[in-house]
């Protein structure tokens, strides 16, 4: 070969400058963050929704003779120690170390709380000798002390057995009984609340004016003597009422205690209706009662429905463990339209301000940037600002001027709906300003040229050209906002949410919207059960059933923000938070 | 607008009025109105969020201020040994005891003699005395060695007025009757009391000093003999239910003084603490000894000090109230503190006095001390008619003020409602002050530096707000709570970072079209996951698993990039046509797959890895109970020199083995390339080994720095779930940064035949540098401010190291969980608005920051 035709060089990439192990490591994470998201929204699903379903109930027998019966919570597996290990005899022992010394355990709910004191046990597999599912076990959802698991033998009314399970009518008895009883346990309810509360509201109110005419008007003047014999004659009248009404709900509380269930656990222990008491649980004291390992498949499904449907309608029971969220989803559900009520208007204006109104210029883009890092100012900041400011001093002021009497148990000095939905205002207006500015910016100018050529004044402009246009951008904005707030829990926790609210802030009294009430959240109720209950294992179901719901609506808020999103034209997109 | 064709008859075309009818403009004014008003508004209220949050917190460092209200000559003789004067909580009613017994009464607005009593019959010479606030006890020791335990302190009771026209109620002597509005009346009264005297110890041995201190159970009294016999006496008075009468009960021990204390000749203060487990005896030169009264019948000379250095004269010994620190006065005008404190070099009982404060150190020397009984201020009178009020924690001088004319002040007092201050002056003259001084113990120096104290052995950072009892010194110091936001933010951004930024990069430049606008969504979600719900994954998921795992989720962080990089290059092996299936759509599913057996697979390592470098238990190796700190080190080196390793790789190995081999085949190349790395990362952990032998060699233990006893609710698991709220934005951030880099150049690029990678790492993401730097400073903000998650899954403990396996509390948390209880406008209440003011600042001028890079990088990248 000679040196003139030496053969071209390859001009080829070297394999490095590919870089694909460093593509790989790239798309690694953000595999990580997919699947990150992916687990969590898997585990809180499948664990939210199956909460409800009724599991089968097991009766285990253990190497030392006892017996345990309940439902399989979880699995999982441990490391024992030492001390675990010498109790073990030697074959146990060396499967274990076979293993890598890593056994499993089963978490039993047990019930029974009043009998046993705690409602959880842990059983080691390998001291399992025999489990099998027994068919006369019952899961009792009762009112207070959560489930009891045992035998039903018989309902009694008076000393009367009415039904036992040797005739096999058991079931059906217990069914009729235990909705006849919860109807007049509502009944008594209504009573109580209602007709009582209302009585005692007016009486209240008649003390209240007695201590305002003394407040305005000096004690023993003649206002304050006519509005105290005023309020004499308010009792006398109401105090027959009164006496009728508790009468009516004596009875039907007597009704009730009559009917009795007799449960009994696997060692023959009778459930009593109070601990310390003789006497076997009231059909009353019964939430849901079902044979867990006798149902069918569509029994199955009516008790799982039965349950979704007291979670989202019914009152939180046992510190919030049991029960449902009804008043903190109307809490959430209030105070986000109480906030979005409050936001939409102020956010619109300064947005209109700041981009059709104001002398654009330094300032303005000053202003515009300040907004902007508000969005990002940490949200207890807000809270912070709401307790001191809305709370204390604006409620402190309104409660001198208006609420004298009430002093010094304050009304809407202290935390309560409307300054907790005023401080998620100011906490989400700055999002609801940037995505206005946006979807207003997005109107192209020929357009508002178009409308002054034609004669328009600005505001006719903006009302008929520029807003119309610019509210699918808005409404996004709005949502997004809506989204946020409804997510926010610490400036809650200062200024307004409570673990237990007695009253809805909205209800059949006059003036029906009470400002000044504290309400649940279901944010907090999540915080609440999850960290401030007696025992966080018994209320992790229904932290996970409550997380489900949080995250199912502001899921779907924000679908609906991606979509009416995704309709819109734009032709640079810039993500605000 | 040719309004002049109109009138003059009409033309055939009806030429309309070219003019804006006045209601449209009116309702046009009337909108501009209104939207300025409200935008403005809007803005300036969100604005003065920050005004509101300065105007909370500005009275913290406000000055105490004091104003002259009364000033009067006491009634009574001058010349008489003025044993004490006392006004009461209202400044309505004093005091006054002399030597003679005589406790005079007077109205402390004016002077006005009220009244007076005798604590004992004339003739009996005082010589000793005793007064303790707030209750009043005294003790009086007379010279035939009897005591009488007597009371002079203040009642008060409120009556209802009586209605005009009734009889007012008949005036108390030695009481002072207001009228308050609201029609109430309320008298304060003098109560005075006094026992009958009792002997104490031999008879005709006259006491020299005596100290005593009532608490609920007993009264305990020491008394020191002209002989020089200590007695501890423990008084208990019993009412018997049946007579109504009270029954004491005195129980005397003797405290054997050894023969050194003897020879020193006569104490000048006598101390005991009102539970009688400490005895002080102080002499004027300065000595102390402390006895140990925790067994009455064994007492123990604990341990002997001296307070003052060279002559100085020791002028005075007083307890703080809790009675944990001491005020030493000299005759050189010095005020020190004085803290027991744990010491191992010290007394018997392990304890030893040491100087912690330094109130004042020069002259006019101080006659009297009176400690506050609300707080820790402390008031010191001299010898020229000045009174300062000091506050013990924070070593300020609060305010001062002088006796006019001056004179040297015999006694002072701080009202018990810290409202008021009382100096009585040598020539008879009381003057009286009212007090503003609202935050004592907060200053720049108590909230951000070190400050020593009661109980601590040596100044610290602590934050402790609130504790059981009334003489509780809080401490609020807000160091720890930003070092512990700080180390938050820092584990999760360590954690966050790589995923985010190396999500975007793939997302922008390597992942197929068609996946954008999911992957897109998906990422979305994550950012609008309430906090609360991931605060609970945390706390009651992640934590217990962790715990029991920790160092299966730790492998994970090492075996994962390591699987990606070498999967990566075992498939460059592979001929390019196989490759080419797995490339597109493909290749984003097949990498989650891989990801997912990674993490699967990672824990199988733990268990051989615990065994080989941690001695067979990791939390024993972390608590420092088993073998070295090599390990540790080395797991914290190996990424810095596996990363510093592949970077040579790049700059000289590669391009040295491309001259020596430019023409070797596909297979061959990435056979090498896969060697390469594999021996690189061999190597790396080599020198990463070798180093943290070395450094332990040299004293070096990570387990001192960032490893550390294991907690369950820790920084790691903050860290982790924190990302979950951070990697959305960051992600976001920067995947728009790298999308707005215009695809004119990309193409440039590609067309100048680079590679995609080439192309990514070289173009666009220098170009989209800003861009990203705004990403990083968003999220940081954002993890700044994070509560919910904190407040669950940190452990709430205001620690102040930087162990990843430890609880931490930030300043976020801290005030979710104080401010619900914080008494209005208390310390606490305005410390915790200035921990949200500096959040507040703090994002403020990190996210103005990433707005103003942002802003310039948008315009810099239109202009290309």
């Amino acid at each position: 070969m000679s040196p003139a035709t030496k053969p071209p060089v390859r001009r080829s990439t070297p394999i490095s400058g590919r870089g694909e192990p460093f593509v790989w490591l790239t798309g690694i994470g953000l595999s990580a963050a997919t699947l990150m998201i992916v687990s969590l929204l898997v585990l809180v699903i499948s664990n939210g929704t199956l909460t409800f379903w009724p599991a089968p109930l097991h009766e285990l027998t253990l190497r030392d003779g006892t017996r345990v019966l309940g439902e399989v919570r979880r699995t999982e597996s441990y490391r024992p120690g030492p001390e675990e290990l010498e109790a073990l005899s030697a074959d146990v022992r060396r499967g274990i170390e076979d293993a890598g010394g890593v056994a499993t355990r089963l978490l039993l709910r047990t019930g029974n709380y009043d009998l046993y004191g705690d409602d959880f046990r842990w059983v080691s597999e390998h001291a399992i000798a025999s489990r099998r599912e027994p068919a006369e076990a019952w899961l009792i959802e009762r009112l207070e002390w959560g489930p009891a698991i045992g035998i039903p033998r018989e309902i009694r009314r008076g000393a009367h057995p009415i039904a036992d399970s040797a005739h096999g009518k058991l079931a059906e008895v217990f069914e009729r009984e235990r909705s006849a009883a919860a109807a007049r346990s509502r009944r008594i309810q209504v009573l109580e609340k209602h007709d009582l509360g209302r009585i005692n509201d007016r009486l209240e109110k008649g003390r209240l004016a007695v201590r305002r005419a003394a407040i305005q008007n000096g004690e023993g003047s003649p206002e304050h003597q006519e509005a105290a014999s005023r309020a004499d004659r308010l009792e006398h009248r109401l105090g027959e009422d009164h006496h009728r009404i508790q009468e009516q709900a004596a009875l039907l509380r007597a009704q009730n205690d009559e009917v009795q269930v007799v449960i009994e656990d696997l060692d023959g222990r009778l459930i009593t209706s109070r601990p310390g008491s003789e006497d076997p649980l009231r059909v009353s004291q019964v939430v849901r009662a079902y044979p867990a390992n006798a149902l069918g498949w569509a029994a199955r499904f009516g008790v799982f429905l039965d349950r979704w449907v007291e979670f989202l309608t019914s009152e939180p029971r046992e510190a919030n463990t049991e029960g449902g969220v009804f008043p903190a989803i109307f809490g959430t559900f209030m105070m986000t339209v109480m906030m979005s009520l409050a936001v939409a208007p102020f956010g619109i204006m300064a947005a209109l301000y700041l981009r059709e109104y104001a002398r654009q210029g330094p300032v303005v883009s000053a202003v515009r940037i300040a907004v902007n890092n508000l969005a990002g100012v940490p949200s207890i900041v807000y809270g912070v600002f709401g307790l001191g400011f809305f709370c204390y001093a604006l409620g402190g002021t309104i409660d001198e001027i208006f609420f004298p009497e009430r002093l010094p148990s304050p009304t809407f000095g202290t935390g309560g709906i409307l300054w907790a939905s005023l401080t998620l205002a100011l906490l989400t207006v700055p999002v609801v300003i940037v995505a206005t500015e946006e979807a207003l910016a997005a109107v192209p100018r020929s357009m508002r040229e178009g409308s002054y050529a034609c004669g328009a004044s600005r505001w006719q402009t903006i009302w008929r050209i520029v807003l119309p246009r610019a509210t699918p951008g808005i409404m996004t904005g709005l949502i997004l906002a809506m989204a946020r707030g409804a997510g926010e829990v610490a400036p809650l926790m200062i200024t307004g949410v409570v673990k237990l609210a007695p009253e809805l802030p909205f209800d059949t009294q006059f003036p029906f919207l009470h400002l000044e009430r504290s309400f649940m959240h279901l944010g907090f109720h999540i915080y609440d059960v999850g960290f401030q209950s007696r025992n966080s294992e018994a209320g992790k179901p229904m932290v996970y059933t409550t997380t489900l719901l949080l995250i199912g609506l502001i899921l779907m808020m924000n679908l609906a923000a991606i979509a009416l999103r995704t309709r819109l034209k734009r032709r640079f997109r810039s993500d605000h938070f | 607008m040719s309004e002049a064709s109109e009138g003059s008859g009409q033309s055939a075309l009806h030429r309309r009025r070219r003019r804006t009818s006045p209601r449209v403009r009116w309702i046009d004014r009337t909108a501009a109105i209104a939207i300025t008003g409200g935008g403005i508004g809007v803005i300036v209220a969100v604005l003065g969020i920050l005004v509101y949050l300065v105007s909370v917190v500005a009275p913290l460092f406000a000055p105490a201020r004091v104003t002259r209200e009364a000033a009067y000559t006491l009634p009574g003789e001058a010349s008489a040994a003025l044993l004490f004067a006392r006004i009461d909580e209202y400044r309505v009613l004093g005091l006054r005891g002399t030597a003679d017994g005589e406790v005079i009464g007077f109205d402390a607005r004016t002077g006005a003699a009220l009244g007076s009593l005798r604590l004992f019959p004339e003739g009996r010479t005082l010589t000793a005395f005793s007064r303790r606030d707030p209750a009043g006890e005294i003790a009086l020791g007379f010279s035939d060695g009897s005591v009488i335990l007597a009371r002079a302190a203040f009642d008060t009771e409120f009556v209802a007025t009586p209605p005009a026209g009734e009889a007012a109620p008949p005036p108390v002597l030695l009481g002072v009757t207001q009228t308050l509005p609201g029609g109430e009346t309320r008298r304060v009264i003098a109560d005075v009391a006094w026992d009958e005297p009792v002997m104490i110890g031999a008879p005709g041995v006259h006491i020299a000093r005596l100290d005593q201190r009532t608490t609920d159970a007993a009264t305990r009294l020491a008394v020191l003999k002209g002989d020089g016999s200590l007695l501890v006496n423990s008084v208990t008075r019993r009412r018997n239910l049946m007579t109504g009468k009270t029954e004491s009960r005195l129980e005397a021990s003797v405290v054997p003084l050894p023969e050194a204390i003897l020879t020193k000749g006569a104490p000048e203060i006598l101390l005991i603490t009102s539970v009688a487990d400490q005895l002080y005896l102080a002499w004027h030169d300065g000595h102390v000894a402390r006895f140990d009264l925790r067994d009455p019948g064994a007492p123990v000379l604990a341990e002997q000090v001296d307070l003052t250095s060279g002559d100085v004269r020791l002028l005075g010994l007083e307890f703080m109230p809790g009675e944990q620190s001491l005020i030493a006065t000299d005759a050189a005008g010095g005020v020190r503190v004085w803290f027991r404190v744990r010491r191992d070099d010290a007394g018997t009982d392990g304890f030893g006095l040491v100087p912690a404060h330094i109130l004042a150190a020069e002259a006019p020397p101080v006659m009297a001390v009176a400690p506050s009984l609300r707080d820790k201020s402390l008031l010191t009178c001299s010898e020229d008619g000045s009174v300062a009020l000091h506050h013990m924690t924070s070593e300020e001088i609060l305010v001062t003020a002088r006796v006019e004319p001056a004179s040297p002040i015999r006694d002072c007092q701080i009202t018990p409602k810290n409202d008021g201050l009382f100096a009585v002056g040598a020539d008879g003259k009381a003057t009286v002050w009212s007090l503003q001084n609202p935050h004592p113990e907060t200053s720049l120096a108590s909230l951000f530096g070190k400050v020593w104290y009661e109980g601590y052995a040596k100044e610290s950072f602590t934050w402790q707000s609130s504790s059981g009892t009334d003489d509780f010194e809080p401490k609020l110091s807000l160091v720890p709570l930003i070092v512990g936001t700080l180390k938050a933010t820092l584990y999760s951004m360590l954690f966050a970072v790589p995923i985010a930024l190396l999500g975007a990069v793939y997302t922008s430049e390597f992942l197929d079209r068609r996946f954008r606008a999911p992957i897109k969504s998906v990422v979305e979600l994550m950012a609008s996951l309430p906090s609360v719900v991931l605060g609970f994954i945390a706390a009651l998921v992640l934590a217990p698993i962790i715990e029991n795992w920790v160092l299966a989720v730790l492998s994970v962080f090492a075996v994962v990039p390591l699987v990606a990089l070498t999967a990566g290059y075992a498939w460059q092996i592979l001929p390019p046509r196989a490759g080419r299936i797995l490339g597109g759509r493909l290749q984003f599913a097949a990498l989650l797959v891989l990801t997912a057996g990674a993490v699967l697979a990672a824990p199988r390592l733990a268990g051989p890895a615990e065994r080989l470098l941690f001695a067979g238990d990791f939390k024993a190796w972390l608590d420092g109970r088993v073998g070295t700190g090599t390990p540790g080190t080395g797991i914290i080196l190996w990424p810095i020199f596996a990363l510093a390793l592949l970077i040579a790789d790049r700059r000289w190995l590669a391009p040295m083995l491309q001259r020596r081999a430019p023409r070797s085949s596909r297979t061959t190349a990435a056979v090498t390339e896969c060697l390469k790395f594999l021996a690189l990362m061999a190597a790396s952990l080599l020198l990463a080994w070798l180093v943290a032998l070395v450094a332990t060699t040299m004293g070096l233990d990570p387990r001192s720095l960032f490893f550390g006893t294991y907690v369950q609710r820790n920084a790691l698991v903050v860290g982790f779930v924190m990302g979950f709220a951070v990697i959305p934005i960051i992600y976001t951030i920067a995947d728009d940064a790298l999308s707005a880099v215009p695809a004119s150049l990309r193409s440039a690029s590609l067309g100048c035949g680079a590679t995609r990678w080439q192309t990514a790492t070289r173009v666009v993401l220098p170009l989209a540098m800003s861009g990203i730097f705004s990403a990083l400073m968003v999220g940081l903000g954002r993890a700044v401010g994070e509560t919910m998650i904190v407040l669950m899954a940190a452990g709430n403990t205001p620690l102040m190291d930087m162990n990843i396996f430890n609880g931490l509390r930030t300043l976020s948390a801290n005030i979710a969980v104080e401010l619900p209880e914080a008494v209005k406008n208390g310390s606490l209440y305005r410390v915790l608005f200035l921990a949200a003011l500096m959040l507040f600042i703090l994002t403020f001028i990190v996210n103005t920051l990433a707005e103003i890079v942002r802003q310039r990088f948008r315009k810099r990248a239109y202009q290309l």
